[in-house]
């Protein structure tokens, strides 16, 4: 984690958090009353993406530490729950939705940890349960360079029987966690790409072998995992490609300890596409066949999504037949031409993945 | 500003001096003939230098026109050598921009002669507002763009012939490609939304297939769409459009081909019109039926129940258009 500026906010000033950040990056830092300042910083700074990614802010959460995932009416969405930790990443992915989402994004840490405790404490207490994650505004996993958070969470998580938590990342920092216990209440996963994507599209992020030995050490300490093929990316050539990875992913991980595999297309907001031309010049991923979705976000022509999902579908089914495969962001027509089944004549996406988590991780 | 009204020898002004200049129309025919004919209606704005002499700060062709019908002296609103030129570039901004609207070019010259004074486009648009010249900051950023075009696009502009848009999409791609799209539009003049998806699709597709635009549109042969005399202007658009589209989304336009031969197959007569969702993402099939009377509504309905038995109906609503 490469910061070279850091703003933190005048309230947090004093909180253990912050020093340990402080001591941990060693760089000056500026205290400021409100965040506008860096936002108007960035906002003219030439490449202000870029140098979002070396800012960081500590400040706290002001809003929800646990929120409900955006998802959106027409396609099918899986009632997934986000812990929001913080903003923004530091590796550099061209399609990553981030760079279009905050205006300007800027990589935020939220060190108000005793509310983020006091939100978990009260989730734990429903009565149904819940799939969280912290991948959503950021990389799960990035922040354990500057402070050790991941684990605190995982071992919170492990004394409670409700709610499982997903961290999802594309890096292998995984160091803190393998000797903690976790009682199989922390899900680790990672997305998956082809080596061709990874190498042009997913800069800074660990390599695809490296990512599956990270996920096997995992395995090798009882942990559950998932996989997210997300996003899945049309180029001539690219189903031998995917399925190349997909044989790679079955000789490291054994499909039992496999809580799900979703896939997802790649889909973006059409402001993404100026963005990604202009920071990813050698980039041609947004030149697929795409049309504008429903949720107003471009998608990949939709006979070719069902071609290329039952494809990669009957890549998996050969080697994990059984396993839990879902879609992110799709609708019926897609579920049922390409795994066969609506997910409603399961009683619904959610309860599909509450079901196996509760088969892998023993939530009640 | 301290503005005195004069008379002054017109040897001594400088027309070689294009600090303040703003306009873009250099010939003088037009003023000569009016001026004959009617004097100086409105007088030259000019800024004393050390030397002497004058520059222009408004006026350039009015000064020339007079000078080629043998004027000795003419009269002008003179500013003082101390005044800044901050002052003066505002005053030629303004003294243009009240006389005729200023086409872009201009309007990006001045822009660029006044971002000198104000780096922050909040403020530059605000202040050249008092001028008379409406720019918000987001135009300001097209317009400062404007400067780096090459002439032969500076000029279509200044002529009016392409948009802002346009001229600056042109100014991205090579000089040869830009070229040929002028011809493009100059023989076909496309609306501007089709101007812009030619631009796009060749783009894209020289993105695509690693080559040159010059390539896509050789390749595409669209010169020798735009002459083939069997076709009239609207379509050749439409074969230009139709080609770029095929080569940049070939498995969509395969598609839609194969679903207006299924379309052929089921014939549905002009008063059954069968609407597929939007690029066939969504689910929801619609008709549109047009009758008059009870009998062609039962002639319709006639239709309808022979069409849902219909195989090749059924492949439409299932949207199994893959092997026709
Ligand atoms: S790893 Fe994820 S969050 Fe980070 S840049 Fe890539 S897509 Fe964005």
């Amino acid at each position: 984690m490469k910061i070279t500026d850091l703003y933190i906010d005048k309230e947090v000033l004093n909180f253990k958090e912050t020093s340990v950040i402080c001591d941990r990056l060693n760089i000056p830092s500026r205290i400021i009353n409100t965040s506008d300042d860096i936002y108007r910083m960035l906002s003219k700074a030439g490449s202000a993406i870029s140098q979002g990614k070396k800012t960081l802010f500590l400040t706290k959460n002001k809003g929800k530490f646990v929120r409900q995932c955006p998802g959106t009416d027409y396609y099918t969405c899986c009632n997934y729950m986000i812990l929001h930790i913080g903003t923004f990443c530091t590796m550099d992915c061209s399609y990553c939705i981030l760079q279009s989402y905050f205006h300007p994004p800027l990589l935020q840490f939220f060190v108000n940890h005793d509310d983020l405790n006091e939100s978990l404490d009260r989730l734990f207490l429903q009565k149904k349960l819940t799939r969280i994650g912290t991948g959503e505004y950021t990389d799960s996993l990035i922040w354990e360079e500057i402070y050790p958070f991941a684990e605190k969470l995982v071992a919170k998580f492990s004394n409670q029987t409700r709610t499982v938590l997903e961290l999802k990342t594309k890096t292998v920092n995984i160091e803190n966690l393998l000797s903690i216990t976790h009682n199989r209440k922390t899900i680790m996963s990672w997305s998956l790409n082809t080596e061709r994507i990874v190498k042009s599209e997913e800069r800074k992020t660990a390599g695809i072998e490296q990512r599956l030995s990270a996920a096997a050490k995992c395995q090798a300490q009882g942990y559950p995992l998932a996989f997210h093929f997300d996003p899945l990316i049309l180029y001539p050539g690219c189903e031998e490609e995917y399925r190349k990875i997909i044989e790679l992913l079955f000789t490291y991980i054994s499909a039992d300890n496999i809580v799900w595999i979703s896939l997802g297309s790649f889909r973006f907001m059409p402001a993404l596409k100026s963005i990604i031309e202009k920071r990813f010049t050698h980039s041609k991923i947004v030149y697929g066949e795409f049309v504008k979705g429903i949720d107003g976000k471009m998608r990949y022509f939709k006979p070719l999504r069902i071609r290329f999902y039952k494809k990669i579908v009957s890549y998996i089914r050969e080697f994990a037949p059984d396993i839990t495969v879902y879609f992110c962001m799709e609708d019926d027509e897609v579920w049922i031409k390409s795994l066969g089944f609506t997910p409603s004549e399961y009683g619904g996406l959610p309860m599909i993945l509450d079901k196996s988590a509760s088969r892998h991780c023993g939530i009640f | 500003m301290k503005i005195v009204s004069d008379t002054v020898e017109i040897y001594l002004i400088d027309l070689n001096d294009t600090t303040f200049k703003i306009t873009t129309n250099i010939s003088t025919d037009d003023l000569v003939e009016s001026i004959k004919n009617l004097g100086l209606i409105s007088t030259p704005i000019l800024k004393r230098k050390a030397d002497n002499g004058y520059t222009v700060v408004s006026g350039f062709r009015r000064v020339d026109a007079c000078r080629s019908l043998g004027w000795q002296h003419i009269d002008a609103r003179i500013i003082c050598e101390a005044e800044n030129n901050l002052m003066c570039f505002k005053l030629a901004v303004a003294d243009n921009a009240l006389n005729r609207p200023l086409n872009m070019i201009e309007q990006a010259v001045s822009i660029s002669k006044l971002s000198k004074f104000y780096a922050d486009e909040i403020i530059l648009s605000r202040e050249i507002k008092k001028t008379g010249l409406n720019v918000n900051p987001g135009l300001i950023k097209k317009l400062k763009k404007i400067n780096t075009l090459h002439n032969e696009l500076k000029n279509k502009l200044a002529a009016g012939v392409i948009s802002l848009a346009i001229g600056l999409e042109l100014g991205e791609v090579g000089h040869g490609t830009a070229t040929a799209f002028l011809q493009i539009f100059a023989a076909l003049n496309p609306t501007l939304n089709h101007q812009k998806e030619m631009i796009r699709l060749t783009k894209e597709i020289s993105k695509l297939n690693n080559v040159s635009m010059t390539e896509v549109i050789n390749d595409c042969h669209i010169m020798d769409t735009i002459n083939d005399p069997e076709l009239d202007r609207n379509q050749k658009i439409k074969k230009i459009r139709l080609k770029l589209k095929q080569v940049r989304y070939p498995e969509i336009v395969r598609f839609e081909k194969n679903y207006a031969t299924l379309l052929q197959h089921i014939q549905l007569p002009e008063s059954i019109h069968l609407i597929p969702p939007a690029d066939f993402e969504g689910n929801n099939f619609s008709m549109r039926l047009a009758f008059q009377n009870q009998d062609q509504f039962r002639d319709i309905n006639n239709r309808l129940n022979k069409l849902q038995d219909h195989p090749d109906f059924a492949r439409i609503l299932e949207k199994e258009f893959e092997d026709n």
